[in-house]
């Protein structure tokens, strides 16, 4: 048991900071990450027996955490009472840089108004760089159900941004 | 380049700026807190299981079984099926399933799964409600449904494998898997898509598994190995299924399931089950689930309490929850999260009478609406990204009315 155990904090160490990154996109809130990523680990460490390809490590721990993120989301949902707070991402001085910084607040706003199984999905294709085929199989979904959730997060994305009163960078668009 | 491609190709930036850090030194007190933890039941160590190969694959197995004895799960209770008699009024069909873990998460968790598994089998509308280790669930029974498929569904855990059984003694249908053979794959993740193929020409049923490449091809590698052999049976919560013999090299990435007529599952629910995905243990049900009057919108039928009904009109999915009062649960209302599908409709029925506080949330993931009402018969009608509450005109009420109110919320 202790192989295992130092193989899987091997494994582990390789996936964390993105995978710490994810829950944290996903969630929105910063204080839930450290739940969830805990959660995320000793399901992991408990069911470790059961997964029967080494290299599909990672995403089975993707498809942990995803739920874990939601589960956790639904416990703070319920633990609330008359909040319709949809939760915001702190601020990052780190995208001063860039610069499209203008821009940020909005998409913060924006991203944060989308449901978890969107900021999930996007999470996963643009921040952790899966393939729509990994993405599906990391949030349980067949490959059309990951596409389509795809397509409509970036929808929501491009609709939450016009309500912003910005229309999804097009003044930036080059030609 | 449009504007549309504009932002998926400025979200990798965006996102990666947005990403919260790890804070240094958690990683190792989190695996510090996982080592001492026992793990869960695998037929497996870690390291042992690099063995199988990537592929493209279509399975065909066809068989015929006679162990409806040996599985898993609750036996169908003698006359389970619900026939109300053409001329009665519907009926309404309740089952109570117990979970054998107390964690509430867990039994959330279920309590999707087996709410999917109703849904596949064709019943769209019921409600489940929660107390304790206990989830009821209340539905009227459609006539194509069978009740005792719906006792399984709500039941068997489901843990689906294809199995690598390379050499004899030969897999019996019906015996537990030895803990010497090996899954063919992870199927979860893997099942792709299951529909029911009704019988035709005297071929019977069948459950189409579409399978996902890794599956595929693991599949077609390995049956193109072994053909003239029962080597890949198939086995669900530890128990032989099917062990038909490989005609063939199987190749394509679908899987037709032949179910004989006394075989232990119906294609429906097995196919239920496949398509859901499997429970975190085998649930347990009432001795049988009794068909009782729907309560009617009198005010006679209304003296044992209150109902709250939910008609989604939206193409999304919602979950729903009503909230007992924490100071004094005067409600005896149901602490437990329900989804309601597209276009479905549910009722709670709030079987006490005590005065008092009734909270009603409707919750998406990530928004909440929220009305604290008093006791009554209420209609919440979501429709078009909005979610309203009214009193429900067809009940009369025993108790004064609140205003209506509307709360928008951002659907998924």
């Amino acid at each position: 048991m202790r192989g295992d155990h130092d193989a899987f904090a091997q494994l582990v160490d390789a996936a964390f900071p993105k995978l710490y990154g994810t829950a944290g996109l996903v969630l929105g809130e910063w204080a839930a990450v450290q739940e969830a990523v805990q959660s995320t680990l000793i399901r992991a460490w408990q069911d470790l027996p059961k997964l029967r390809d080494p290299e599909r490590f990672e995403a089975w721990l993707y498809r942990i955490a995803i739920n874990a993120c939601h589960d956790e989301g639904r416990r703070r949902q319920r633990g609330r009472r008359h909040e319709t707070d949809l939760g915001s991402l702190d601020s990052d001085p780190s995208l001063d840089s860039l610069t499209w910084v203008a821009d940020r607040d909005e998409l913060d706003r924006a991203f944060a108004r989308l449901t978890p199984d969107q900021r999930a999905i996007l999470t996963l294709v643009f921040y952790r760089d899966m393939t729509v085929l990994q993405a599906a199989e990391a949030i349980g979904a067949p490959l059309g159900t990951a596409k389509s959730r795809l397509h409509r997060a970036l929808e929501a994305l491009r609709a939450a941004l016009a309500a912003e009163g910005r229309p999804a960078f097009e003044s930036e668009v080059e030609a | 380049m449009t504007g549309h491609d504009d932002l998926e190709r400025r979200l990798p930036d965006y996102l990666e700026g947005r990403a919260p850090t790890a804070p240094a030194g958690l990683l190792n007190d989190l695996l510090r807190q996982t080592v001492d933890l026992p793990q869960r039941r695998g037929v497996l160590t870690f390291a042992n299981s690099a063995w199988w190969a990537v592929g493209a694959a279509v399975v065909v197995l066809v068989a015929a079984l006679a162990l409806r004895s040996a599985l898993p799960g609750p036996s169908v209770p003698p006359g389970g099926q619900a026939s109300p008699s053409p001329s009665s009024e519907p009926s309404m069909t309740t089952i109570t399933v117990s979970s054998p873990v107390h964690e509430k998460a867990i039994i959330v968790q279920a309590t999707d799964v087996m709410s999917a598994r109703l849904r596949t089998l064709g019943i769209g509308n019921f409600t489940s409600s929660g107390s304790g280790d206990n989830t009821t669930f209340s539905f009227v029974l459609p006539s194509s449904v069978d009740l005792a498929d719906v006792r399984v569904v709500l039941t068997t855990q489901g843990d689906i494998e294809w199995l690598a059984w390379s050499a004899e003694p030969w897999p019996v249908e019906g015996d537990p898997v030895r803990q010497d053979v090996l899954p063919l794959f992870d199927a979860s993740g893997q099942i792709l898509s299951v529909t029911v193929r009704p019988a035709s020409d005297g071929s019977p049923e069948g459950v189409v598994v579409s399978l996902g490449s890794l599956a595929a091809d693991a599949i077609a590698t390995y049956t193109s190995a072994h053909i003239g052999e029962p080597a890949m049976p198939l086995a669900m919560d530890g128990v032989i299924l099917l062990s038909p013999t490989i005609q063939g090299a199987i190749t394509g990435g679908d899987v037709l399931i032949t179910l004989a007529e006394d075989a232990p599952i119906s294609a429906e629910a097995l196919s239920a089950i496949m398509a859901s995905g499997p429970l975190p243990a085998a649930w347990t049900a009432s001795p049988a689930g009794s068909p009782v009057p729907l309560p009617t919108p009198s005010p006679t039928a209304e003296t044992s309490g209150y109902f709250v009904r939910w008609q989604n009109d939206d193409d999304a999915t919602y979950h729903v929850e009503l909230i007992e009062d924490p100071t004094d649960d005067p409600t005896g209302a149901i602490f437990h999260p329900w989804i309601i599908g597209p276009g479905e409709t549910g009722v709670v029925e709030i079987p006490s009478t005590r005065p008092g506080e009734l909270q009603v949330r409707l919750l998406t993931c990530d928004a909440v609406a929220q009305w604290v009402v008093q006791p009554g018969n209420y209609e919440v009608v979501i429709h078009g990204g909005q979610a309203t509450l009214r009193p429900d005109a067809a009940r009369s009420s025993l108790v004064p009315m609140p205003t209506a109110s509307t709360c928008i919320f951002s659907g998924p």
